[in-house]
């Protein structure tokens, strides 16, 4: 063994993070063992805390350190408006526009047949029952602009028919401040098909 | 390293690091290959919207030392644009693609195999076509590329050709039709019969063009047992993802 085993320990565990290769587990554990005692417990403490505190709205499955999350939790929210998104990391991204006041529903995942992701395997029944419970105008279905995501959209406007609700999915098209040209033909495609009127 | 081109069919996606992504490819000139598109995840990727899976593309590649290759550039032949804007279509679809994925060896080229993927799309893109009937063919036609078709014409039991008995009954195990008298396997219908043996033996056309067939999903039920058997694993695509049905259960 190269290291003595609490270094290698440590090394193994930043291993397993996400986008970390033995490379970086090697630098980030480096730097920790330089740095003093306070900065390195404070690192523990909060790694201890979100696993401690945090947990899934009950309503929307957003991250939430209480039964309901913030935006469930606050009043000032308009009650008639679901956006449905995948993870939590886009409640964030559309929290980020400022555009939206409704509430939202975190499906955990898109349907993906080859992955063996049904309907059963996201909070799809989830929202059904609050779009069937709640009073809902509307249900905006904001999932990835991929295959998986456009199946999840589909599949969702299908299964929210029959209710008195109106479906609708985010715009896809072109990035801002991006030249036309270089936009490949299904964006600049979908750009057309979801063109507006200019008042 | 060398750079080539190549007309491929992508299988499907996996995510890589931050931005990027691995892609599957079933190409015609080098079997199945796997690559990296760099940054593709971004909504500034200018090639994100054409390797999309069920794509059919034209690329240039670039092969390193490493196992996957790079993809320097992607231009759309189809994007089957009917099978991906229909749920039914597009999980038939992507239950094609999970049979090609087990079956295409890695670089190593099966140019009929690809040939025969890239028509059935053709066909699923097709509104007027039956999915299950698309599906069930192409499996049907796969196995025969294999060469380990089911027989539809006699029973795999006694041998008696279909105008002597009633093959009444199918294990693919066994070799497909069974007659009355040998009873063993599962039931099949005699329209489901005489469509398998006319798919089998080219007349697939003819049948796509019954829509809608009566015994569609039954021959589809027939075809993917068979083709699961052969590959001796489940087809995830037509088993936890059937996405569009029982919409309202
Ligand atoms: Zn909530
Ligand atoms: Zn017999």
């Amino acid at each position: 063994m190269l290291y003595v085993p609490s270094v290698q320990a440590l090394i193994d565990e930043l291993e397993r993070l996400p986008g970390i290769g033995p490379k970086s587990a090697q630098r980030i554990a480096y730097y920790l063992l330089i740095i003093n005692k306070d900065d390195a417990n404070r690192l523990a403490k909060s790694i201890r805390d979100v696993k401690e505190r945090v947990r899934f709205c009950v309503r929307c499955f957003n991250i939430s350190e209480d039964e309901l999350c913030q935006i469930c939790s606050d009043p000032s929210r308009e009650s008639g408006t679901i956006c449905v998104v995948e993870e939590p990391r886009d409640v964030v991204a559309i929290e980020r526009t400022k555009l939206f006041k409704g509430s939202y529903h975190v499906l955990g995942g898109a349907l993906s047949p080859l992955d063996g992701i049904g309907p059963d395997q996201i909070k799809i029944k989830e929202l059904l029952e609050r779009v069937k419970n709640e009073t809902i105008q509307e249900v905006i279905v904001s999932t990835n602009p991929n295959l998986e995501g456009e199946a999840t959209s589909m599949y969702l406007a299908k299964l929210l028919s029959p209710l008195e609700v109106s479906v609708t999915r985010i715009a896809s098209g072109l990035p801002v401040g991006g030249d036309l040209e270089y936009a490949d033909e299904i964006t600049l495609g979908r750009a057309i098909e979801g063109r507006r009127r200019i008042d | 390293m060398s750079a080539y081109k190549t007309k491929a069919i992508v299988l499907r996606t996996y995510k890589l690091g931050e931005a990027d992504r691995i892609i599957v490819l079933a190409s015609k000139d080098n079997g199945k290959i796997r690559t990296v598109a760099k940054g593709i995840r971004k909504t500034t990727s200018r090639i994100s919207g054409r390797l999309e899976p069920l794509s059919e593309v034209s690329l240039q590649l670039w092969k390193g030392k490493g196992d996957l290759q790079t993809i320097n550039q992607v231009e759309t032949i189809n994007s089957f644009r009917c099978v991906k804007t229909d749920l039914e279509r597009l999980n038939t679809g992507l239950a094609m693609a999970e049979a090609i994925d087990q079956l295409l060896q890695d670089e190593n080229p099966q140019e009929d195999m690809y040939t025969m993927f890239s028509k059935a799309l053709q066909w699923l893109d097709n509104k007027t076509h039956d999915p299950s009937l698309v599906l069930a063919g192409f499996y049907l036609k796969l196995l025969t590329l294999e060469g380990t078709s089911p027989t539809a014409t006699s029973c795999s039991i006694c041998n008696l050709g279909y105008n002597e008995v009633d093959l009444t009954y199918f294990d693919y195990k066994k070799g497909g039709t069974i007659c009355s008298g040998c009873y063993e396997g599962e039931p099949i219908s005699q329209n489901a019969v005489t469509a398998i043996r006319a798919m089998l033996n080219g007349g697939l056309g003819k049948i796509l063009s019954i829509s809608p067939h009566p015994c569609s999903r039954e021959i589809e039920h027939f075809a993917t047992i068979s083709m699961e058997t052969h590959l001796d694993r489940r087809l995830k695509s037509m088993r936890t993802g059937k996405i569009y049905l029982s919409t309202t259960s």
